[in-house]
């Protein structure tokens, strides 16, 4: 494992929670991981094909056995054909969420969902007219009709390009149309990547690569940012909101009820439903504190920055919050969920809810959540768990009491909005830090937790030694939850752990130095940013020229390996902790680390450790400096470390 | 079972290497000393013997390949091979394999200093369904001596 400490997270309140499951005999993935070891090679290197029943067919490492599958498919094939199964996977995740989210906005409009109204009116009209809409002399909802109409054309369009394409600098949208990627249909654009993997169709690695490309900008140009557009326009364009995060934010007294997973259209009715008398009431008449609503992974990003809702953890924390037995009800829906919790739960009084019409899980009580009864199906999920806590024993339940503050609600619209004014004058001040070296440059770091590294150490570390250095971090997702527990959300951070040039326009803006940007779909925010300081000017005419970098310091799904894919493919360098499972192939590995550049101006590197990774970010961030010609750093470097510590016991 | 576990962990463990991704996007040379062959529909892992007598030996014009005591693990000394590949012609396994990168034969040590610290060598670790053991040749004389003769009685038990 990486980190090589003995410890299993850097975290303190999970690192106790894990050591109680211990004493308490509860299964963790950490459990599962050891049992599963030695975990098998030809999977981690990509060159295991399944693709059709003459296999499985395994191509020999080592240069010594089987060169090609019984086809004929080679490594450098087999691997592609691997990465495009998970890439089209990862892009579909993202997307079929945003799908939900623009359906539910289109059902609002037509006025069959229960208890949701259109909250941002500006960003609704703002899409209406990218779209060409006529707004004149039409009500709200009509307008909204439209835009979602034209936003789910765009999910099964056929041909042409994607809309939301015209968003980038015209440069970037020439590189897509030379090579071929330019994204036609969110939908599409998967069916064709599967097609491509089936048994001898694409069989040219760099084919089948630029044909994951094409699907993941479809997903980061498209279902994500639908996904975004469309959550900012029914549930409101977060702003800066002050919270709380980590384990402790749940009360022994409350009706703890944490959301876990990813689509916003529930949790947001959730958040309305615990606020009503009658459910209030109910909590009362049980004996407790009223309700405390947190939440695990990206579902909670979303009502952190929109609600100020508390987040409980991240995703390694989700039987760590089981764990405590003083969760009543775990109200889940898809994508990260461990099938795992079920067993937890079983022994406790704490109830697994799930509630998406896509997922099930064996022996889990099953709430279904439609939009068209939405406040309904939320009043009988907070009624489950009000039942669940008169069952809870409280002598049982084991509840660290730590949390840290943060600020979250960072988007494009109000990332500066604490100055004051509007909003695209306002990244003068990021362009202009950069230009007079106050500011090296900007740092994506987002992604998952992964077993294989020592939970939050590979976040933490790296950007605590990114903002030494006076680059300024944006995050999303696990990897946002990791840096607001470690208190690197607050704006004290800056005096605590930022370079003097960060320091300095931290304490001139009003912000940490570790800005939360929302969700793994909100990633897409993180490209509009890029779009907004290429406008600003002085940095350059496309988002390649920029001074940024993306990392993923401890990531695992498939939906990371399609976010870094279509941020590479935006011109951004962009550093992952596990390799891609492709290294089994030359051609592929080749094409991502180095080819990409050529063609995207971006491309992917593999750095376990979190340090030296951030290195990697902060040697690419001043090569575009000298690029652009931009005087030296205000403040010298401070003395690298190019190596992280092992976290100590 | 055929998964090949053992291949892996060998190269790995040949190379020094624990992370076989990075080794690869390094360019590590690995390969391994043990084979899982196919036997008419039967996986098979296939290595050195550590033949008593070994043939290998015996045949190698310039002592390339020794063991420190009798019955002990037989390995290579790189720097003294010559590349004539005898040893490969005559080990009745095939367990040694010509390795062109470094111009000298490769076969299995059973990890002899692992073994030597009490440890199992890194196929049989790896191996997820312990098809692979050490044994040394009493022990596994006795104990297959045992497991026959309860075998035995339970048939005749069987049969009465
Ligand atoms: S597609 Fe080719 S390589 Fe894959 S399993 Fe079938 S025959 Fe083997
Ligand atoms: S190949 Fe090397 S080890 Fe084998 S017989 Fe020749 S010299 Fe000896």
């Amino acid at each position: 494992m990486a980190g090589n400490g003995n410890r299993t997270s850097v975290d303190d309140a999970s690192q106790q929670m894990i050591d109680h499951a211990a004493a308490c005999g509860f299964e963790l993935a950490w459990d599962r991981y050891q049992a599963l070891l030695p975990q098998c090679d030809f999977g981690k290197l990509g060159i295991c094909c399944t693709n059709c029943v003459l296999g499985p067919c395994r191509i020999d490492p080592f240069g010594e056995g089987a060169e090609c599958g019984v086809c004929g498919a080679t490594a450098d094939t087999i691997a592609a054909r691997n990465l495009a199964r998970h890439v089209a996977c990862g892009a579909a995740s993202h997307s079929d969420h945003g799908r939900d989210v623009v359906r539910t906005l289109l059902e609002t409009a037509q006025g069959k969902a229960e208890g949701y109204e259109i909250k941002n009116e500006t960003k609704l009209y703002a899409l209406a007219e990218q779209f060409g809409i006529e707004t004149d002399g039409k009500d709200l909802r009509q307008v909204a009709l439209e835009v979602a109409e034209t936003a789910l054309a765009d999910f099964g369009r056929q041909e042409g390009v994607l809309r939301l394409v015209s968003r980038a600098p015209e440069p970037l949208q020439k590189k897509w149309q030379r090579m071929g990627v330019t994204p036609t249909g969110i939908d599409a654009d998967v069916v064709r990547l599967m097609h491509a993997t089936h048994m001898g169709v694409d069989n040219d690695p760099i084919h089948i690569l630029k044909q994951v490309i094409r699907t993941a900008l479809s997903d980061g140009w498209g279902g994500s940012m639908y996904a975004t557009d469309c959550s900012d326009i029914l549930f409101g364009g977060p702003e800066p909101i002050r919270s709380r995060a980590n384990l402790g934010v749940l009360r022994p007294n409350a009706v703890n009820v944490v959301v876990h997973g990813h689509e916003p259209t529930l949790s947001e009715m959730l958040v309305a439903a615990a606020q009503s008398p009658d459910i209030r009431n109910l909590a009362e008449e049980a004996g407790a504190d009223g309700f405390q609503l947190a939440g695990i992974c990206c579902t909670a990003n979303e009502i952190l920055m929109r609600h100020g809702i508390p987040i409980a953890g991240n995703f390694l924390q989700q039987e760590l919050a089981l764990a405590t037995g003083a969760v009543d009800a775990m109200v889940v829906d898809v994508q990260c969920v461990f099938p795992s919790a079920v067993k937890i739960a079983k022994d406790m009084s704490t109830r697994i809810i799930s509630t998406s019409k896509k997922a099930a899980f064996e022996g889990v009580e099953q709430i279904e959540f439609d939009e068209e009864h939405a406040l309904q199906s939320a009043k009988k999920i907070l009624t489950a768990a009000v039942e669940a806590f008169k069952q809870r024993d409280p002598a049982a339940a084991d509840l660290p009491d730590s949390s840290e503050h943060l600020v979250a609600g960072y988007t494009v619209e109000s990332i500066f909005s604490t100055l004051g004014g509007t909003y695209r004058p306002l990244f003068r001040p990021l362009n202009r830090g950069i230009m007079d070296g106050r500011l090296r440059g900007v740092a994506g770091v987002v992604g998952c937790n992964n077993v294989k590294i020592t939970h939050d150490w590979g976040h933490v570390e790296m950007v605590k030694e990114l903002i030494r250095n006076d680059v300024l971090v944006v995050q999303t997702g696990c990897s946002a939850i990791a840096c607001a527990k470690a208190g690197l959300m607050r704006p004290e951070a800056a005096d605590l752990y930022a370079g003097k040039g960060l320091k300095e326009i931290c304490d001139a803006v009003g912000i940490a130095p570790v800005l939360h940007v929302g969700s793994c779909v909100d990633n897409s925010r993180i490209l509009l940013a890029c779009v907004e300081m290429v406008k600003e000017g002085g940095l350059g005419d496309d988002l390649s020229d920029l001074p940024v970098a993306g990392a993923a310091p401890e990531w695992m799904s498939e939906k990371a390996m399609a976010i870094a894919t279509y941020v590479a493919a935006s011109g951004i360098f962009t550093v992952l902790s596990e390799p891609f499972p492709v290294m089994g192939s030359k051609a592929v590995r080749q094409y991502l680390t180095e080819g990409m550049e050529a063609d995207f101006g971006g491309m992917l590197a593999f750095e376990q450790d979190p340090v030296a990774a951030a290195h990697l970010m902060i040697d690419h961030i001043n090569k575009k400096r000298e690029a652009l010609g931009l005087t030296e750093m205000m403040y010298e470097m401070p003395e690298p470390a190019r190596k992280a510590a092992a976290p100590a016991k | 079972m055929g998964c090949r576990a053992c291949e892996t962990a060998c190269a790995r463990a040949h190379a020094g290497v624990e992370d076989i991704e990075k080794a690869l996007l390094e360019g590590v040379h690995m390969r391994p000393r043990v084979h899982v062959v196919d036997a008419e529909g039967h996986p098979v892992p296939v290595q050195c013997q550590q033949c008593e007598n070994a043939p290998c030996m015996a045949v190698c014009p310039s002592d390339a390949l020794q063991r420190d005591e009798e019955g002990g693990p037989v390995y290579t000394v790189p720097d003294k091979c010559v590349g004539c590949k005898l040893c490969v012609m005559v080990c009745p396994f095939g367990a040694i394999t010509w390795d062109e990168p470094t111009g000298c034969v490769i076969k299995c040590d059973v990890c002899r200093d692992l073994v030597e610290a009490g440890e199992a060598p890194f196929c049989v670790a790896a191996c997820p369904t312990d098809a692979l053991a050490v044994a040394q040749p009493d022990e596994l004389s006795a104990q297959k001596r045992r497991g026959a003769a309860v075998q035995t009685v339970h048939v005749v038990q069987a049969a009465d």
